[in-house]
């Protein structure tokens, strides 16, 4: 597990189109997680489904607390 | 590898300050629908997705002014004021209704902007290039199904910030919704949006 390596992983889907669009077109967490591991493998990049739910609870939280 | 460094495609949120300086937070929504009566409600909807909740972009409020500038967007069809329990929500969606029509109801990015001299020091002449830009760019940010003109609803207080919205859009037409009785003892209409 690595959130560094799940921080470049975003780093690198923001600067790829084609790789953006393929998974912002994701609905599913599921499925999202498995095709964000798979790409994210290829960049030799570390990132397991615990890194993505981690990831999910904190966006989730700053959101809700974006007025507090 | 096509470089996704441009912005199609995604839209300004929120505003925060940091160092005194207004951060804007970018959410890519895609071909989203505004079919939500508020902003916030269509922004919510997005947010239960993995990308466009884990994957957001930061930048300057510099950056919504040079892609307002860069791109020739198209002016607001018009503004809507109001006093709230008067019903503008239903007139906001009785025009959101209209084939290729965006309605922004209460977009917050727009009303932080009006609100930014309340957390920091900005010129009145800074804080209508913000107004303008902003408004610019969420009417024109994401494919939104083609939608081709845009009308933008304001927070109920911000029927105070009338004059800097003039200031930003000369030109734009707008109208306010009132009770009835709220009505009797002031109206405050500029022109009717009529498209």
């Amino acid at each position: 597990m690595s959130a560094e390596d799940f921080e470049r992983f975003r780093k690198v889907v923001l600067a790829d189109l084609e790789l953006l669009r393929r998974l912002a077109d994701i609905e599913d967490w599921a499925e999202f997680t498995e095709v964000a591991m798979r790409e994210s493998a290829q960049l030799h990049l570390e990132i397991d489904a615990d890194d993505i739910r981690l990831a999910h609870q904190a966006s989730r939280r700053a959101w809700l607390e974006r007025w507090i | 590898m096509r470089r996704g460094t441009d912005l199609d495609g995604w839209m300004p949120i929120r505003v925060s300050f940091r160092a005194s300086m207004p951060v804007v937070d970018w959410c890519y929504m895609g071909d989203a629908a505004f079919t939500e009566p508020f902003f916030d409600q269509t922004v919510e909807r997005r947010l239960r997705r993995p990308f466009p909740l884990l994957f957001r972009r930061e930048t300057s409020m510099t950056a919504v002014e040079t892609l307002a500038a860069e791109r020739s967007l198209c002016e607001p069809a018009g503004f809507i004021f109001h006093s709230s329990r008067c019903g503008s929500t239903l007139v906001s969606q009785m025009l959101a209704s209209i084939a290729a029509t965006r309605v922004l109801s209460e977009p917050p990015p727009v009303d932080t902007v009006l609100r930014a001299p309340f957390s920091i020091d900005v010129a009145p002449e800074t804080l209508v290039s913000w107004l303008r830009a902003m408004i610019l760019v969420l009417g024109a940010a994401g494919s939104g199904a083609g939608d081709r003109r845009c009308v933008v609803k304001f927070d109920s207080w911000s029927a105070i910030d009338l004059p800097i919205v003039r200031q930003a859009f000369p030109r734009c037409r707008g109208c306010s919704s009132t009770t009835t009785r709220q009505r009797s003892s002031r109206r405050r209409c500029f022109g009717v949006a009529r498209r």
